[in-house]
């Protein structure tokens, strides 16, 4: 036997510290790992099964948005029996109306979508046209005037080495518009900008007040404080029509435990509609209570509106539409849904989604 | 085991130890002394062969990365979206076609009766084969299904309307061929519509392609950076290693190790040239001649629009102020100013953007051209809209005036100062345009694509030639201390 042979020694035969450093990174993988498991399920199991919320009033969530006011407490819809409660993150609201924490929520189509609530969409409460809208810094910068003068922004910005701030709320119908812009004008490009995500459309439009945005994307009634302060409306919703729908979405265990309750809050919020459709002062009056508005601020808000009472709100949902011969809420649904299914293959369109008898039920009882 | 079960220890005769090889220190007896470390020369061997075989690894899983990255989007950027996009296109012009030319055959009929146009029967067969083309190009799933099966649903609606309606003027009822002919007009043109469910099918493509490109981009950027990292590394692998064979060995040559460092160069030269070259040319497919393709198509849809609202007013004067809304938008898209007082026929014919002036043609003069020929091409497209727009106030001067035949006469005709071949003009020349960004196109996606073949194949080849190239190069060295 070759002496330098035996001389040869494993290559897994290594030093203790190396064995500790080895062992020690195994250690930090393995917990690394355990605790990403963990996180996933407990997002999973955070919005599992059904479990009720205690109380016996019927629970709406929803967010600031001029178009749910008649949901919150001011509008007394079902009182006593109604709760709204404001969740701004639109996720977590679905996983309620999921988990049974919330009865319902409003939301856009979009949203619904996205999110994937155990629910359906029981009725339609408005049509962004222009009420969403991207807004430049005209009070800061006199010439931006119109989507035409960007260029010359960026190409200042880009003198400087910087982007132009963008400012908008992530995971909001305010997203949903800056992707349907860009898809829509070439005058419009988000990889142009700096793009800041906040929490509410009133923290964008404060970045426009304090100078720290160039462009922002907000929602009524911030669209008509902008226009007040002197920004102007470079594109809106009114430019993509149909892409932002605001909904009532009731909980699928909800409409099969109560549906009389469902019934109750679907018809009540549009008899509450048709009399205030009815009667324009008294819902211009309405909206600017509900967003601290002048009558005219609250009318510029309801000019990008379109509010749907119980008839409009019926064609919407369970009447055929010429030239497509189907309800234009499923339209809607396979139109935007079909578009979310390319950056998320989860997004699936079924017809459960919609329930329009509720919706039915109280265009009968408006007609008796 | 027990003592008594041990084998005795024998002294067998040992043979003659081998000549120390450079590096062992002999012992005074002439046998080698073990070394009182643990990492012997042998292991130092192996260990050497593991790391330049996990740079090896490392450096070609980086490759292919980078190259597969790269063909995914050469794919979806050269081929799929923007197939779909100009399958979009193609059937909005169809579409915007068809609406013109049975709105002329109203204001001034050739088809013999009982029939339709040949130019409107021509152009139906070409949008049910675009309809039929683009149908067999679906990538997109439902994003691209749903628009496709309400174009054919309302297709057929629309069909059905344009006949009654020729076939009622041609009987003589004029009443009931406008109104058929206004409802054809809202299926194409109105909510819902089959303009707004070509322009979803266009969207859904765009998003696609934009999100492939952002994601190239994004993803471009790091793979380039792996590959850098990877391949910077192995060189410093294979030099650190021949520098530790010099001074560790006294050798100063390793035939293995010089011609893997050589082989490896090369490799990560050629990758990083030919990956780097396919990116530049996508990035002039997609930012200087697709975007171009794309927005010359929308330039020859809102063209038609325009000619399709002028030829509204003309049918019906009584919607004269609409029609003529619907022709400042359409015109406005193609090319727009700021300020109300500027001559839009003279300033489009300056060949000079201004801040603030907006619009497809604008942008086509203000982005950077892909060549001179279109870049002259866009200049004449210029010309030609500031010509139209000037026949169409001639002609909407005219109509407003009474003038409604010679108005109608002017419309229709093709002499030169006349509407008809204004606008003849105007389209011909967007398509010129067009064809030669689509070409540049063509021709820059196919050199990204053709830049990109061949290389994970001879990345693949060139990872065995280099761990063959280091481990007999290294292998050399670990035979002289093991003895085998």
């Amino acid at each position: 036997m070759n002496p330098l042979v035996s001389d040869v020694k494993p290559i897994c035969n290594v030093s203790r510290p190396v064995r500790m450093v080895l062992s020690y990174v195994a250690l930090v993988s393995l917990v690394t790992l355990s605790a990403c498991t963990a996180n996933a399920s407990t997002e999973a199991a955070a919005c599992g099964g059904y479990v009720g919320h205690p109380g016996s009033s019927i629970v709406v969530e929803g967010d600031p948005w001029s178009g749910y006011a008649p949901f919150r407490p001011i509008a007394n819809l079902l009182p006593g029996k109604l709760q709204y409660k404001e969740e701004l993150d639109q996720a977590v609201r679905a996983c309620d109306v999921t988990t049974g924490r919330a009865d319902f929520e409003v939301t856009t189509i979009g949203q619904y979508l996205k999110n994937k609530p155990d629910g359906s969409i029981v009725g339609v409460i408005d049509q962004s046209q222009g009420a969403d809208a991207l807004v430049l810094n005209t009070h800061d910068l006199p010439y931006l005037t119109s989507v035409d003068w960007l260029p010359k922004l960026v190409a200042d910005y880009a003198q400087k080495g910087k982007k132009p701030v963008l400012a908008y709320t992530g995971n909001s119908p305010s997203e949903e518009l800056m992707h349907e812009l860009s898809n829509t004008f070439e005058d419009f490009k988000p990889d142009q900008f700096d793009l800041v995500s906040v929490d509410q459309s009133a923290s964008a439009l404060k970045m426009l007040e304090n100078h720290e945005a160039q462009v922002a994307i907000v929602w009524e009634p911030d669209t008509t404080t902008a226009r007040n302060l002197g920004d102007v409306v470079a594109h809106s919703s009114k430019d993509v029509p149909n892409s932002i729908v605001d909904v009532i979405i009731a909980g699928n265990e909800t409409i099969k435990k109560n549906p009389t309750a469902v019934q109750d809050v679907v018809g009540n919020y549009y008899t509450f509609m048709d009399a205030k459709l009815a009667d324009k002062d008294a819902l211009t009056q309405f909206i600017a209570k509900d967003g601290g508005l002048t009558a005219d601020q609250a009318t510029s808000v309801l000019g990008g509106l379109k509010l749907y009472g119980t008839k409009d709100a019926n064609t919407f949902v369970n009447r055929n539409v010429f030239p497509l011969d189907e309800p234009q809420v499923r339209q809607s649904v396979k139109a935007i849904g079909s578009l979310l299914a390319l950056s998320d293959p989860t997004v699936t369109l079924t017809d459960q989604m919609v329930n329009g008898t509720f919706v039915a039920k109280a265009a009968a009882q408006s007609k008796g | 085991m027990t003592l008594a079960t041990r084998p005795p220890q024998v002294s067998a005769p040992q043979p003659a130890p081998p000549p120390a090889p450079r590096g062992e220190l002999p012992s005074a007896a002439g046998r080698t002394r073990r070394r009182p470390r643990r990492f012997t020369r042998s292991v130092q061997i192996r260990v050497a062969m593991v790391v330049t075989a996990l740079a090896i690894v490392f450096f070609a899983v980086s490759v292919h990365q980078a190259v597969t990255d790269a063909q995914k989007t050469v794919t979806a950027v050269g081929q799929d979206d923007t197939a779909g996009i100009q399958a979009a296109q193609r059937i909005k012009s169809d579409l915007a076609e068809m609406d013109l030319i049975t709105t002329q055959e109203l204001l001034k009929p050739t088809a013999d009766k009982g029939s339709l146009p040949d130019a409107y029967v021509r152009k139906h067969k070409e949008l049910v084969t675009d309809l039929d083309v683009a149908s067999q190009q679906i990538t997109l799933g439902t994003a691209e299904t749903v628009p496709l099966a309400n174009l054919e649903y309302e297709r057929a609606q629309y069909q059905a309307l344009v006949r009654d309606a020729i076939l009622a003027d041609q009987d003589g009822d004029r009443s009931k061929a406008l109104s058929l002919q206004q409802q054809a007009h809202e299926v194409m043109a109105g909510s819902l519509g089959l303009q707004e469910q070509a322009d979803a099918f266009d969207k859904a493509n765009t998003y696609a392609l934009n999100q492939s490109y952002a994601n190239h981009k994004s993803s471009s950027a790091s793979s380039g950076r792996m590959l850098l990292l990877s391949g910077f590394g192995l060189l410093a692998v294979l030099l650190v290693i021949q520098l530790w064979h010099v001074l560790g060995f006294h050798r100063l040559f390793n035939l293995g190790l010089a011609s893997a460092t050589l082989v490896g160069a090369g490799v990560f030269l050629f990758s990083t040239a030919r990956i780097s070259s396919s990116d530049q040319h996508l990035t002039e497919a997609r930012e200087h001649a697709f975007d171009p393709v794309h927005e010359l198509w929308q330039a020859r849809a809102a063209a038609y629009l325009a000619r399709q609202a002028e030829a509204q007013a003309l049918l019906d004067p009584s919607r004269a102020d609409a029609a003529e809304t619907v022709y400042q938008q359409a015109s406005g898209r193609l090319y727009r100013v700021p300020d109300a007082t500027t001559n839009i026929a003279e300033s489009a014919k300056n060949f000079r953007v201004p801040t603030g002036v907006g619009g497809y043609l604008a942008n086509e003069l203000r982005n950077q051209s892909i060549s001179a020929a279109a870049s002259a091409a866009t200049k004449d497209t210029l010309t030609r809209f500031g010509d139209y727009d000037a026949a169409h106030q001639a002609v909407r001067a005219a109509a407003s005036s009474g003038k409604t035949d010679r108005a109608v006469t002017s419309f229709l005709a093709q002499g030169p100062g006349d509407n008809g071949y204004a606008f003849t003009q105007l389209v011909t020349a967007i398509y010129k345009t067009l064809s030669l960004n689509e070409t540049a196109f063509t021709a820059n996606a196919d050199a990204a694509a053709h830049a990109l073949a061949g290389v994970d194949v001879l990345n693949a080849v060139a990872a065995l030639v280099l761990l063959g190239l280091v481990m007999w190069g290294l292998s050399q060295r670990l035979r002289e201390y093991t003895g085998t």
